[in-house]
């Protein structure tokens, strides 16, 4: 066997994860724009050529896997303006589409990759609130992440650090019994819930990520959109005032939205107005990080800063709403901002609006 | 001896030499037209794998295809010794011994039986011929069919009153419902009920039949679907009420619970106004159950089947189970039967107000709270029956030409009817397996099928680009051979470059098909999506006086005054028969605001009756509209002189065009060019 090197960087790279493109998915210790020192997703051929940056967030971003749809799931936690919540986000392998996949509902943090097994479910290892010094082996559902929560290692004394899905319907766990000081290799029964057996134990080493050398399905192909000649990429967001974060106001101009502030990393870089229906419709530098936040029309916050988005070059990504229930399907009908123009930030421009002829509307 | 040899060795070699170099040449030359014809999607150069199956006629590709079953709908028999089931493909009848789990008896019906349904004592079964435009009665006993009813045009579901004196019948492509008396076989009503009627169920109580629809009724341009479950009262015969079902459509099969409490009922739910941008979170189709209580002031609900990660495409039938306790969903384009906790659904109705309910209609986190399990199934699963006791659950595998039997209180797969298909699977039965199948979409949300109903079209617009331009009405697959190139702007010269790679990136955005499943999924569409015979062509394709006056404005060169017409100003020039087609793009003044061109490939007319709205954007409601409120100043053909009468002439004739197979090209004046 011999060992070459692929990446060479100041920071640490960690946590590679084989992309269905042949290419490799891992993390580099980066130091960016006002998030500081921070891991950063990048790609590479397998060859350690062509690094590419896949997310543009002042966040961390780590522990990186790949779902059998195609899509690489990673644990994100914002650094910048506040340190915040730790988050599983999803996202296709040319960085387009990232979205929220799991979020603890009491604040515990997901520390290892999450692997999907057979069953449907996703495991993983979080630090729960009430025990913030050992790893807990939880799972959700994968199709239904945000609602299907569940901790499989409750009542045992130990501490779990990562795992690796067996072909048989197991889980290999680097495991650290109570009062023993390394994690070792054990394997996991997910029927009787419970460690069965212990694999290996080395006194000298912790033995963490064990990964079962073993053909697997390779995941889709997800195609490409993005097109590294354009600049920009669109966001279309259908209802601002789609939202599980209540407003209080007394009249309607107090709470009504009518204006969208695009935050960069530097402050303000533009406005855009809101619809009558709620949509607004922006154009934005590709592969920088922007946040949003809602005023009424004294120009008072109503909701917002959102989290750091982006947009890859010619992406056009759509949001149901502004901390919107994330289980929720767009309303099936067509956003006024889509027709009225749309909206360059930071230039401030807006294109032509597309006027519907009157035997259009009619009907 | 050596000269000769040389000479020899010459004499053969030149024309090696050049047979190699043609070969080589020709081998070049096909790389180039595979690439050219695939739009660049990495394709092998194979011409026998393409060219074999292109011709809808071709006979070498009709031997090497076989006769398929294709089990559609089922019934147990009241004495739950057989199971009735129709073939779609063979075009029978199967009766099924469910003691031996083996055929008993193949009966030939009308063409694509459809729907069963079975007298109380067992002695009759009434199978709907949807394309025959008749229902066939079967004598049990004697497994022989017995007589034959007239109804209307492609009749689907079928059910019985109580009495069994009255059989009603959804005739899908005439959008109505006939009433026979069973007694003797007469029509004795015909309701119209709505576009496209297909799934029926009669209340326990038998006073009130339900129909549902596969197609919205015509809805303003750019508005969501609106589709109807339609009332009819059995004791007088006609239409009481209509439940307006927002946002949604395809409502293929429907059920009521023992005490009548709700009927169920499966939808879709497509996303064609909101620009596809994404997939992700359910953004271009989302699959559900619609349901209504019955009772008075009952509430109407749409729950999704989906999970916000996983989606359960074209959920086709349901049936409930004699507790009332369950339900169970075939999925037919993920191979998935769900089953239902209709006590949950009763919950969720009872713990929310109307308005809560419309709008958790797109909430893809509720079926956790009322799915209870996912089974798996053969390919593509459709009709399902129960066992009287609710033990048993048949489901129709209708690509596997299996029936396999759900043990409902383990729920799982516990044995499997042998149909006795053709065991070898064809390329175009591979085809067709891929065309009914979600898995080629990401995160299984939607199959060929889902926008293509048997092969046809949804009757939506779609805004496919994500940026509200160059909107898409979507277009029938039905007799694509000779039509090419496809796509609106034509831009696309074969469906290998269709449903190839900017396929993948555009409209399922996952893996595109690899290059065997591209060639099965094309032989399937050019051998197998045929029209159904057109209801308004005569049967030995005599034209009406209306449709022959029609057919004389469509070919005229004249207008009324006298005056000649250009030959790109006849509707005959770009739309010659058979196929009704000239196969170019045109500019008919049909561009719009939201379109960046006004070049559109001229659409084939064969069966068009079925397939409104119409125009690239779906614009036009009518036939009628596409002259009378997007024809411009004689832009689409010269018809500003024509008379009111004559329009309507024209669009009979329009109207009686049916499938290209039931014409001869010689029965067409050929164009003349100025």
């Amino acid at each position: 066997m011999q060992v070459r090197q692929l990446t060479e960087s100041s920071g640490n790279c960690t946590d590679p994860a084989w992309l269905p493109d042949g290419k490799i998915a891992f993390s580099m210790l980066n130091e960016v724009d006002k998030g500081g020192q921070v891991h950063v997703l990048y790609a590479c051929a397998s060859d350690g050529t062509h690094q590419e940056k896949l997310m543009f967030s002042p966040n961390s971003v780590t522990s990186a896997s790949v779902f059998q749809d195609g899509r690489i799931l990673v644990v994100s936690e914002q650094k910048y303006p506040e340190t915040d919540k730790v988050r599983m986000l999803a996202l296709r392998i040319d960085g387009t589409k990232s979205e929220l996949f799991y979020e603890s509902e009491n604040k515990a943090i997901p520390v290892s990759r999450g692997w999907e097994c057979m069953n449907g479910k996703l495991y993983f290892i979080e630090k729960l609130p009430e025990d913030m010094k050992e790893g807990h082996l939880v799972s959700v559902d994968q199709g239904y992440p945000l609602s299907s929560w569940e901790e499989l290692s409750g009542g045992k004394r130990g501490s779990y650090h990562s795992l690796f899905p067996t072909s048989t319907g197991q889980l290999l766990v680097s495991y650290k019994p109570t009062g023993i000081p390394n994690y070792g290799i054990y394997l996991f029964d997910l029927e009787s819930r419970g460690i069965n057996r212990e694999i290996y134990q080395n006194e000298d080493y912790h033995l963490i990520e064990p990964v079962i050398v073993q053909s697997r399905a390779v995941p889709m192909k997800l195609p490409s959109i993005v097109d590294m000649s354009k600049e920009k990429g669109t966001l279309l967001c259908h209802n601002v005032e789609e939202s599980t974060i209540p407003v209080e106001g007394k009249t309607l101009e107090d709470f009504k939205t009518r204006k969208v502030q695009v935050l960069g990393i530097n402050g303000l870089l533009g406005e855009v107005p809101v619809e009558a229906d709620g949509s607004f419709y922006v154009e934005v530098e590709a592969d920088v990080p922007v946040r949003f936040q809602t005023l009424n029309a004294a120009g008072e916050i109503l909701r917002g800063p959102s989290d750091w988005v982006w947009v890859r070059p010619n992406e056009k990504r759509s949001c149901i709403g502004c901390h919107e229930d994330r289980e929720m399907a767009p309303e099936n009908k067509v956003p006024m901002a889509l027709y009225n123009g749309l909206v360059s930030v930071p230039e401030g421009t807006k294109s032509e609006p597309v006027v519907l002829s009157e035997k259009y509307r009619k009907r | 001896m050596i000269v000769q040899a040389k000479r020899k060795l010459i004499i053969l070699g030149i024309p090696l030499i050049a047979l190699g170099v043609i070969f080589y040449l020709g081998h070049l030359w096909g790389i180039k037209h595979a690439q050219f014809m695939t739009g660049g999607t990495p394709h092998p150069s194979n011409c026998i794998s393409c060219h074999l199956y292109l011709d809808q006629d071709a006979q070498v590709a009709r031997l090497l295809d076989k006769e398929y079953l294709s089990p559609l709908k089922m019934q147990v028999s009241p004495d739950g010794k057989s199971l009735f089931v129709t073939a779609h493909e063979s075009n029978e009848f199967v009766i099924v011994d469910l003691d031996k789990r083996k055929i008993r008896s193949k009966i030939p019906v009308g063409i694509w039986p459809h729907s069963i349904a079975v007298s109380k004592d067992g002695g009759k079964a009434y199978v709907s011929n949807h394309w025959s435009g008749n229902i066939s009665v079967i004598d049990i006993n004697s497994e022989k069919v017995i007589d034959t009813l007239l109804v209307g045009s492609g009749p689907s579901d079928l059910v019985l009153d109580r009495k069994d004196e009255y059989l009603y019948v959804s005739n899908s492509f005439d959008g109505n419902l006939s009433i026979l008396d069973t007694r003797n076989g007469m029509e004795i009503r015909r309701i119209p009920t709505g576009n496209f009627p297909i799934g029926m169920a009669i209340s326990p109580d038998g006073n009130k039949v339900f129909v549902t629809h596969r197609r919205s009724r015509t809805v303003g341009f750019r508005e969501p679907p609106l589709t109807e479950v339609v009332i009819v009262d059995t004791q007088y015969k006609r239409v009481t009420d209509r439940k307006e079902i927002s946002s949604a459509h395809i409502f293929e099969n429907i059920d009521f619970t023992p005490t009548g409490d709700m009927a169920l009922f499966t939808l879709i739910r497509p996303k064609n106004l909101v620009p596809s941008t994404q997939i992700e979170r359910g953004f271009m189709i989302t699959e559900g159950i619609g349901i209504i209580e019955t009772r008075e002031g009952g509430k109407t609900a749409q729950l999704l089947l989906d999970e916000p990660n996983r989606y359960f495409a074209d959920p086709y039938d349901i049936v409930v189970s004699p507790d009332g306790e369950k339900a169970f969903i075939s999925h037919a384009g993920v191979d998935y039967i769900s089953v239902i906790n209709l006590n949950a659904v009763r919950e969720i109705l009872d713990g929310y107000d109307q308005d809560q309910l419309d709008r958790l209609a797109n909430h893809l986190g509720m079926s956790p709270r009322f799915v209870t399990m996912r089974v798996k199934t053969g390919p593509n699963p459709k009709g399902l029956a129960i066992s009287s006791d609710g033990l048993s659950v048949y489901i129709a595998e209708r690509y596997a030409d299996e029936v396999s039997i759900m043990d409902t209180r383990t729920m799982e797969i516990a044995g499997h009817i042998d149909l006795e298909g053709p065991r070898t699977i064809t390329q175009v039965r591979l085809g067709g397996r891929l065309f009914y199948n979600a898995a080629h979409t990401f995160q299984d949300q939607y199959s060929c099928s889902t926008c293509h109903p048997d092969g046809s079209e949804d009757g939506l617009t779609y805004d496919l680009t994500g940026t509200g331009r160059n909107l898409e009405n979507t277009i029938t697959l039905r007799e694509l051979s000779n039509t090419s190139p496809f796509k609106w702007n034509g831009k696309n010269v074969s469906v290998y470059m269709q449903c190839g790679m900017r396929f993948s990136k555009f409209v399922t955005r996952t893996e595109s098909f690899d290059p065997d499943d591209l060639n099965a999924l094309v032989a399937f569409i050019f051998q197998k999506l045929e029209n159904p015979p057109n209801p308004f062509q005569q049967p030995a394709g005599e034209l009406t006086e209306a449709q022959a006056r029609g057919r004389d404005i469509f070919e005229r060169t004249v207008t009324n005054d006298g005056q000649a017409i250009p030959s790109m100003g006849r509707c005959v020039t770009c739309h010659p028969g058979p196929y009704f087609t000239n196969r170019s793009a045109a500019d008919v003044g049909s561009g719009f605001e939201t379109d960046t061109e006004n070049l559109f490939d001229t659409p084939k007319l064969n069966n068009i009756v079925d397939t409104a709205p119409y125009l690239h954007d779906g614009r036009a409601e009518t036939l009628e509209e596409i002259w009378t409120l997007y024809g411009g100043d004689n832009f689409h053909g010269y018809v500003n002189d024509l008379t009111k009468q004559q329009l309507n002439d024209m669009i009979e004739y329009l109207r009686s065009l049916g499938p290209a197979h039931t014409y001869k090209e010689t029965e067409f004046k050929q164009a003349q060019y100025d």
